[in-house]
């Protein structure tokens, strides 16, 4: 299956996440709908696997700019094929990982990853990709890059921003538009 | 005290000791403007094409964009009597707020007219106009009413085809225009 990319909708999708280590509250259920019901943005990046080198200081990186997304009414998400468990252990393990203040999602059956058609052949991980879903739940921006390439969260909060800005004042008149004929 | 003044402020709830050099001077010499001032104030917010909620708040987006405070707290007053909420005094003032950097940043476009300008994305958010509280058709209308203000031809062009498209009719633009430039007018005296 190809790659699901931009004016496409993004899969639905019901899955176990870690949310936090509390006792008792580590364990959340998450569906697409955790976006569109408050008519949010979803932004979801996915990695290949949980206890690897270059991943801690991506998800971290993502985790410090959380309050960038929360300001442009964005839900963010991270993700994996490893399961709950194992995300787990890792949070408690990782002194980068334990303050997180997002989802941990685990796509263990990896239907989700496979349905976006971002699993690598034979191993079958996810490569490092990351969505941008706009309210309505249609998928406004993908960006995969192979494993060993890290992410840089600014530019997903560029594209955010430049996706949340259209002009949307008529003082926007061009020429040619109807608007003012 | 002036009797004229003392109505002036009785009508837009403002208190009696209120007072500044520009009331004084006109006080002293008994100018005839202050009657005017009072009655042409007392005629646009009595509008038939516009309800008296909508009117105070379009008095209000207009203080807001003036910087007078003192006219935005007595039209706050006088909104809320007549029903606005919460949302839709924030939305009006939010509005006028937006309008005054779009009213800069168009203006520019339209002045310059160089296709650099132009096509250069604005990069600013304008998520408000989206879903507005108070109603497409009355969000343009306070948006056109404030880019009167500010004179941006342009701007002033296309909002009022925009509320002409989203149902509102020539008689209400002309009410919100006229409580527009009264509004500024008594900023000049009462602020």
């Amino acid at each position: 299956m190809g790659l699901l990319t931009v004016g496409q909708k993004f899969p639905a999708f019901e899955k176990t996440a870690v949310v936090s280590l509390e006792k008792g509250k580590e364990f959340e259920t998450i569906t697409n709908s955790v976006h569109t019901k408050d008519g949010k943005w979803l932004v979801i990046f996915f990695w290949p696997k949980d206890f690897t080198f270059i991943c801690p200081t991506e998800i971290a990186e993502f985790g410090k700019h959380n309050g960038d997304f929360k300001d442009r009414d964005a839900v963010l998400i991270g993700a994996s094929t490893d399961s709950e468990f194992v995300h787990h252990a890792w949070r408690v393990h990782h002194d980068d990982l334990r303050a997180l203040s997002f989802p941990m999602l685990a796509d263990t059956s990896k239907s989700l990853s496979r349905e976006l058609g971002i699993l690598t052949e034979g191993e079958e991980v996810c490569y490092r990709a990351t969505y941008i879903v706009d309210p309505q739940g249609i998928i406004r921006w993908v960006n995969v890059n192979d494993l060993s390439v890290g992410r840089n969260v600014n530019e997903v909060i560029r594209v955010l921003d430049a996706l949340q800005t259209d002009e949307l004042c008529p003082c926007n008149w061009q020429k040619g538009e109807a608007t003012l004929s | 005290m002036h009797e004229t003044i003392q109505e002036l402020l009785a009508d837009l709830g403002i208190q009696p000791e209120y007072t500044n050099p520009i009331l004084q001077q006109l006080g002293i010499a008994d100018s005839k403007y202050l009657r005017d001032l009072k009655l042409n104030i007392k005629a646009v917010l009595a509008s038939e094409h516009l309800s008296a909620k909508e009117a105070n708040l379009l008095a209000l987006a207009i203080s807001t964009n003036n910087n007078k405070d003192i006219l935005s707290n007595a039209f706050t007053a006088k909104a809320k009597e007549n029903g606005a909420s919460d949302a839709e005094l924030a939305e009006a003032q939010a509005c006028a707020s937006l309008l005054a950097a779009n009213n800069v940043l168009y203006r520019f476009r339209h002045f310059v007219e160089k296709e650099t300008y132009n096509n250069a994305p604005a990069r600013l958010r304008m998520n408000i106009m989206m879903n507005p509280t108070l109603g497409k058709e009355f969000f343009e209308l306070v948006s056109l009413a404030v880019s009167a203000v500010n004179g941006c031809e342009m701007c002033v062009k296309s909002h009022e085809q925009s509320v002409l498209q989203h149902g509102g009719t020539e008689s209400r633009i002309w009410d919100a225009i006229r409580i527009s430039s009264i509004v500024t007018s008594l900023g000049k005296v009462v602020y």
